[in-house]
């Protein structure tokens, strides 16, 4: 921990560049440790004293101020964020990489104080518990998802039966709220999942019953080219469905029916100018709606 | 340079024959990545409009819309009562490691559900850092109530004996148990083997610590090896910085290989993808280790402005000691650009800084440096008392003599006025990587 010198400390920056005053944190903590049932207490002098750096803090109270200070700000503040403590002896090179390569510290969590306040979990401070509740995911998650994943499972597997289908869809559900992952996007989670239930539903009934004809063009999911041909085409196919009436007909009769933008003018009574107007149009839309889709919520 | 818009390229590949820039446009692109991606972009989703899954997919889509089945929402229900349940039970417990033992969960039949399973891994996972021991009595209680409920079919998904077993092998990894790890990662491996419901995203997180247990214990081929495929699956299971935190240890291993180039290339993609997301530990690390190597391909220009935004984010983020490292580097990227004095002037910064903050062997080897430059400078009055003062320490005893020995053959050379730079050097590097080789004896400077 720091031991004096002219700069803030971690805890001091934190406290300032959230207007939190001390006394106020002192106070909450008196409080925090009334309800954890913990016998360490932190007076005005004493939070002082570590807030500048002057005197070092025990585990107990670091765990203290960590709890007040996401109790009061809703923040998965950690002890890291707040205090210096003391990482094991290296040389530059190796503590550069060794400290940086495990996968433990490099989720958002560490960087929390300066991301947006999430949901504080209500069974202790230093447990985080941030899950939305399990029904509450299912509805969302189901409304979002259920459909391309039936889609998936008709279009890329070659399963027909549509009970068959709702089985496997609820597998993959019971298997995600069970696990509660966390992923940044759930879709491809879903349909990861959605594929290997798929897998699995082949491999039995080809040990049960002879494959029908299209079960035995499965596309070869393992290779890269096939995930991200596949991964575009569901894409696509949850962008169309989002579009208009309008521009649907119009991209589908130029794209896949290969007609001529005269003859679609002709069929829809309108003149060739405004199709060229509205396939600029759509094809934008289209492209908007796919990103929305594919890119990463900030 | 312009560059054209989404709106002009978009014309462009609507039929690029008659574009009336056309010529303008294939010249431009010719010479620009970025518009030939956004283009790349606009032909692949046009490309896939003449396909016909897509539009199948679609019409899927569009017509069903039933709701979750009953048996979905009993078991949501189940999950959340059981939940509760366990947060009930637990709250008062987790916050103090006597009290969690004394209530011995193991034995308490109130605890025997698959949902106090699940927050006592979770509670283990959030332990792991701050209580690494805390958080092995907690998780070895996941993994003793998952066993007893699996036995009597009473577990509802073996995912969660998996998983209990893999938190586990994750908390021994941070504890430095590496050879337990292992074990319990071997169990939770298998059991993903078994269960139908286990995915590629439950083996990669094995994957994942298993690779880190390698690359720490020197294992680096194998580790790469793994990190490698831990990242693919996250890559597929959309899980970003699962992956992301995958293609670091990659990069990590890479530079521990030498192949510092394919390292820097792998930080280099870390960076563009870890930047939208605002992830600034992420990127701060990878901008970190992507100038490393830079650093050591003497691509200085290339390294510079990585170390200079990997300072300012540590300084966002309040990282002193990260900062002081990242100052470090820019010391030596100094010395080795010839521009000794603002190299000088960090090295003077960095050993104070270090010193401050107790953290005295990197101090010790930020002095040496300094020792080391002022002499190649031609300042050499100063240096005798720096290196003096020069103080390391090691828990290891053969270590610290070892040390000792380096040290004082460095005393010697200042008494006898012989100090120069390679000398100061070869101390220094003996220092620097005796943690790495323990048993390495100091031999003089030939």
């Amino acid at each position: 921990m720091r031991r004096g010198g002219g700069r803030d400390t971690p805890l001091e920056l934190f406290l300032k560049k959230l207007g939190l005053p001390p006394m106020q944190v002192v106070a909450e903590a008196q409080r925090v440790a009334r309800q954890l049932g913990l016998r360490v207490a932190i007076s005005r002098q004493h939070f002082g004293r570590i807030r500048l750096g002057k005197q070092r803090a025990t585990e107990e109270k670091i765990l203290l101020i960590v709890a007040t200070l996401r109790s009061m700000t809703g923040l998965a503040v950690r002890a890291t964020d707040l205090f210096l403590l003391e990482p094991a002896l290296g040389g530059i090179s190796m503590s550069a990489l060794m400290g940086r390569a495990e996968p433990f510290r490099g989720g958002t969590r560490r960087v929390s104080i300066f991301s947006l306040p999430r949901r504080f979990g209500s069974w202790g401070q230093f447990v985080d518990d941030e899950r939305p509740s399990a029904s509450e995911t299912l509805e969302a998650l189901y409304r979002e998802h259920a459909a391309i994943l039936r889609a998936n499972a008709r279009r890329r597997f070659n399963i027909i039966e549509p009970d068959d289908i709702e089985g496997l869809l609820n597998d993959v559900f019971m298997s995600y709220l069970e696990r509660q992952p966390q992923a940044e996007d759930v879709r491809a989670f879903l349909l990861g999942a959605m594929n290997n239930a798929c897998k699995h539903y082949l491999r039995k009934r080809k040990n049960e019953a002879p494959l029908l004809p299209e079960h035995e063009h499965t596309p070869d999911s393992s290779t890269e080219e096939e995930i991200e041909r596949w991964t575009l085409f569901l894409s696509l196919g949850a962008t169309l469905a989002r579009l208009g009436t309008k521009c649907r007909e119009t991209l589908r009769r130029y794209y896949l029916h290969d007609e001529n933008p005269d003859s679609i003018a002709t069929k829809l009574d309108t003149t060739i100018g405004y199709i060229f107007q509205l396939l600029s149009t759509c094809r934008r839309r289209a492209r908007e709606i796919y990103r929305d889709l594919t890119e990463p919520r900030r | 340079m312009r560059h054209y818009s989404e709106e002009e390229l978009a014309d462009y590949a609507f039929d690029p024959r008659r574009h009336a820039e056309k010529g303008d446009i294939e010249s431009h692109l010719a010479g620009c990545p970025e518009c030939r991606d956004r283009l790349a972009f606009i032909e692949r989703i046009d490309g896939a409009l003449r396909e016909p899954v897509p539009w199948e997919i679609s019409d899927d889509i569009r017509s069903e819309t039933p709701p979750p089945s009953e048996v979905l929402r009993n078991r949501a229900r189940i999950i959340d009562d059981e939940a509760a349940g366990a947060r009930a039970l637990l709250s008062p417990l987790i916050g103090s490691a006597l009290r969690f033992r004394n209530a011995r969960v193991e034995e308490d039949a109130r605890f025997h559900t698959t949902g106090a399973v699940a927050a006592l891994y979770r509670a283990a996972h959030e332990l792991t850092e701050r209580q690494p021991q805390f958080a092995l009595v907690v998780v070895n209680a996941a993994v003793s109530i998952a066993t007893k409920l699996a036995a009597s079919k009473s577990l509802r998904s073996n995912l969660h004996l998996g998983r209990a077993y893999l938190e586990r092998g994750r908390t021994l990894f941070h504890i430095g148990r590496y050879k337990d790890a292992e074990q319990s990662l071997d169990r939770a491996e298998s059991i993903y083997d078994q269960e139908p419901e286990a995915t590629g995203w439950d083996v990669a997180w094995v994957w994942l610590i298993r690779a880190n247990i390698c690359v720490e214990s020197e294992r680096v081929v194998q580790g790469r090896v793994l990190a490698m495929a831990a990242a693919r699956q996250f890559r597929i299971f959309g899980d970003v910085v699962r992956y992301l935190n995958a293609r670091l240890l990659l990069a990590s291993a890479l530079f521990m290989e030498g192949d510092y180039r394919a390292s820097a290339e792998a930080a280099e993609e870390i960076i563009r993808l870890a930047r939208p997301r605002r992830n600034l530990l992420l990127l701060g690390r990878a901008l970190q280790n992507c100038a490393e190597a830079y650093l050591l391909t003497r691509a200085f220009d290339k390294a510079l402005p990585l170390y200079l935004e990997a300072y300012a984010i540590w300084d966002e983020l309040g990282l002193d000691l990260e900062r002081i490292r990242t100052n470090w580097s820019l010391a030596t990227l100094d010395v080795e650009t010839g521009k000794l004095h603002d190299g000088i002037k960090r090295l003077d910064e960095t050993y104070r800084a270090l010193e401050a903050l107790g953290i005295t062997n990197d101090a010790a080897l930020a002095r040496m440096q300094l020792g080391e430059t002022l002499l190649r400078a031609g300042q050499p009055e100063t240096v005798p008392d720096l290196l003096r003062n020069v103080v390391v320490s090691f828990v290891s005893e053969g270590m610290m003599r070892n040390a000792r020995i380096a040290l004082a053959y460095l005393h010697e050379a200042i008494n006898q006025n012989r100090l120069s730079a390679d000398l100061v050097r070869h101390v220094r590097t003996y220092i620097e990587q005796l943690p790495f080789q323990p048993a390495s004896t100091f031999l003089p400077l030939q």
